[in-house]
């Protein structure tokens, strides 16, 4: 059964392409996901400092302001991680961050480009993991699903 | 409605529901009753959510905009017009976030970026 909201995830890295391009497909998706009220997304504030030292690291000058509302109207879920529970399975144990977020959150899709993350699809747990273009692909076909089973239920 | 919003601008929506419920109970509003005396009026806050959504919607385009202005001659002195403007006309999402793995991964060397990239 669809669930009434989509709980995503997007890693740094599509944060990172959003706001050094000026791609009209990734804004318009990003922001047709961003308005509407069936998903919720979510983010850390791991996802956001390190969207704000992957930009300082190549020393372009921005607003931290502008960082800030970025994230605005999404959801902050802050995870504290047990160093002694730390998965060994990581190719990159940095990630492990991601999948506890996406794990307390209890996201339904882990958005990435990152070849460490997508080693791990098609799931962590019970989030799917997708590059973009594949939950674009999915993205309209989840919000009919959830109008048709929201129209059912009050019907 | 639009004229409360700019005062509305940093709160939650949880607290948006709670100043538009407190705006209903004020006396200024209870001037539209008249059921005995009195009229009742039934308001659907999910309208109000939903402007509130777009209002929210199209504060942070114009964010992320003037965000994008602010890097765009920083991203193209790194990587040059020529191909800044061709990642901006990738239709594929996967490779415009591609490209800016790579971006984020040419730390301090504008070259590395085109080396990579050929």
């Amino acid at each position: 059964m669809a669930p009434r909201t989509i709980r995503v995830i997007f890693d740094t890295n599509i944060y990172f392409a959003l706001v050094v391009f000026k791609n009209p497909a990734l804004k318009e998706f990003f922001t047709q996901v961003k308005s509407s009220k069936r998903v919720q997304i979510i983010y850390s504030g791991h996802i956001k400092q390190e969207l704000i030292r992957n930009l300082e690291e190549k020393k372009y000058k921005f607003s931290l302001k502008a960082i800030e509302n970025l994230f605005k109207g999404m959801e902050l879920v802050t995870v504290t991680l047990d160093k002694t529970r730390q998965p060994q399975h990581l190719r990159d144990q940095d990630d492990w961050h991601l999948f506890a977020l996406a794990h307390f959150s209890e996201a339904h899709y882990l958005v990435s480009g990152d070849g460490d993350i997508l080693a791990l699809k098609p799931k962590w747990g019970k989030t799917n993991i997708l590059t973009l273009r594949e939950f674009s692909n999915k993205f309209q076909q989840l919000i009919t699903a959830i109008d048709t089973n929201t129209k059912a239920k009050n019907s | 409605m639009l004229s409360l919003i700019p005062q509305a601008e940093t709160i939650s929506l949880t607290d948006f529901r709670k100043v538009i419920s407190k705006t209903l109970n004020s006396d200024q509003l209870q001037i539209v009753s008249v059921k005995k005396g009195k009229k009742k009026v039934i308001i659907d806050l999910s309208l109000f959510e939903d402007m509130y959504r777009v209002w929210q919607n199209q504060q942070w385009q114009q964010n992320l905009e003037q965000l994008q202005d602010t890097l765009a001659p920083q991203v193209i002195n790194d990587i040059g017009k020529k191909e800044y403007e061709h990642i901006n006309q990738l239709t594929d999402l996967d490779a415009v976030v591609a490209s800016g793995a790579r971006l984020m991964n040419t730390k301090d060397k504008p070259n590395e970026y085109g080396a990579a990239h050929n």
